[in-house]
């Protein structure tokens, strides 16, 4: 029997095999999106929530469950970036190294390695970002990633080349080979 | 750079596993929303029962009754049989329910309800009440609050005594998740006392020396109830816990005091 149909008539075991089966991509995605585990947590929460609500749009004849469910965190952590957003330029602060133009040298003598490559990625334009975690992180094929983003095939190829070749000049100074000062 | 490089770069950026709190909040959300579907919101019933071309009409017509008895009963209340001479002392309390993703030492909580209400003979009588969440209930029970209590005015005077010999009753709290419904619990009028049944404690809420009572509340969930001997017995915290299946109890919802007022 359908899981989302048992879960919407009640099932609890349907619904949490659902949840089981799901929810570790889901909370990397959303976790990748806001940079964020109390954000990502409420996002993919509020995503299996949304499957048992009777407005809730999913069409189990039309898409799989999996790229609906990552549809919906892709939009929930949209919303709450932006709103992030917005709250932290009321305040008068920008994103987490927004506008940073200290040298590769002096930032990575602040942060991990770690933190660089997330400040690169996050730097991305939004749909390029996105393309590229699902398909790096979440190796998701070419063809899921177009139905999550409601893009077609090649513009998630191009945009895929495209985040590819940005990282690789942001990141250069980070590649294997290059020696690096302290 | 090549492609190789780039992978291992971008591999770096590790992601945290998902907390182990979040299956316990989704389960309970999703008890929740079952709770919600057996209890159909006054718009699902609507939709259900008047055809689409006469909701708006419908909608404006109640719109238009309610904001006129909120207008008299805000603006005239002793129309309505309020009458606050009669009133030794209100009570405002917040009603709060605990969600069960952690121990209730850490609660995932919401505040249901703020109310304030006094006792009639052992009886809790609510004055009003607001729903954080729902401005619409909140809206809903100022105008229908005090017709209930203008109705229970009318009732013959031997129903009146009838009424007030009844069992001592306390609003523990929310009958559902809108909140619009409340939990009434009567309990056995005791010789002494409050409240008949184990003594926990004694403590005092809000300079008022309570005690503290247990009680079996059904199978399995207790009720513990702070009552003022000074305020007519009022419960100034009334707790509702559950068991777990090890046989420790969690916190499933809290009534507590905030505000007394005397002669208000």
């Amino acid at each position: 029997m359908d899981l989302v149909k048992a879960a919407r008539e009640g099932r609890e075991a349907a619904f949490l095999q659902l949840f089981d089966e799901h929810h570790a991509p889901l909370f990397r995605f959303a976790y990748r999106l806001t940079r964020s585990v109390a954000d990502a947590e409420d996002i993919v929460q509020e995503c299996f929530l949304e499957l048992l609500r009777p407005a809730c749009s999913y069409d189990p004849g039309r898409t799989p469950i999996r790229t609906y469910l990552f549809g919906v965190v892709r939009n929930q952590s949209l919303k709450r970036c932006r709103k992030n957003d917005r709250a932290a330029e009321s305040d008068g602060e920008g994103r987490p190294g927004a506008g940073d133009d200290r040298s590769p040298e002096s930032q990575v003598m602040r942060a991990e390695l770690e933190g660089v490559v997330a400040h690169a990625v996050m730097q991305l334009p939004e749909t390029q970002r996105d393309v590229l975690i699902l398909a790096h992180y979440e190796q998701m094929p070419l063809a899921e990633i177009a139905r999550v983003m409601a893009l077609d095939v090649g513009a998630v190829k191009s945009r895929l080349q495209r985040a590819r070749a940005s990282l690789k000049e942001t990141l250069a100074a980070y590649a294997p080979g290059v020696e690096r000062k302290p | 750079m090549n492609d190789t490089e780039l992978d291992e770069l971008l591999d770096r950026w590790s992601a945290p596993p998902a907390p182990a709190s979040l299956r316990a909040s989704v389960r309970s959300g999703f008890a929740a929303g079952l709770e919600r579907k057996a209890s159909p919101s006054v718009r699902q019933w609507i939709s259900a029962f008047v055809p689409g071309a006469r909701k708006r009409l419908l909608a404006a017509a109640v719109l238009g009754v309610g904001a006129f008895l909120l207008i008299v009963t805000q603006t005239f209340p002793q129309m309505l049989g309020v009458s606050p001479a009669k009133i030794p002392y209100t009570v405002d309390s917040e009603f709060v329910r605990y969600g069960d993703a952690l121990p209730s030492a850490i609660p995932l909580h919401r505040i249901q309800m703020y109310s304030t209400s006094y006792n009639l003979n052992g009886r809790e009588i609510i004055l009003s009440r607001s729903l954080p969440a729902n401005p619409f209930g909140t809206a809903l029970r100022r105008v229908l609050d005090p017709i209930q209590d203008f109705l229970s005015q009318l009732l013959p005077f031997s129903e009146q005594a009838e009424w007030a010999r009844r069992a001592p009753q306390v609003i523990v709290g929310c009958d559902d998740e809108s909140c619009l419904r409340l939990t009434a619990q009567p309990f056995p009028r005791p010789a002494t006392g409050c409240v008949d049944g184990p003594i926990v404690g004694h403590e005092t809420i809000l300079n008022y020396a309570t005690t503290a009572v247990q009680l079996r509340w059904d199978d399995h969930r207790r009720i513990t109830l702070w009552t003022a001997p000074d305020l007519g017995c009022f419960a100034l915290r009334i707790t509702i816990e559950e068991k777990r299946p090890d046989g420790t109890f969690r916190l499933v919802s809290k009534k507590q005091a905030l505000k007394v007022t005397l002669n208000p």
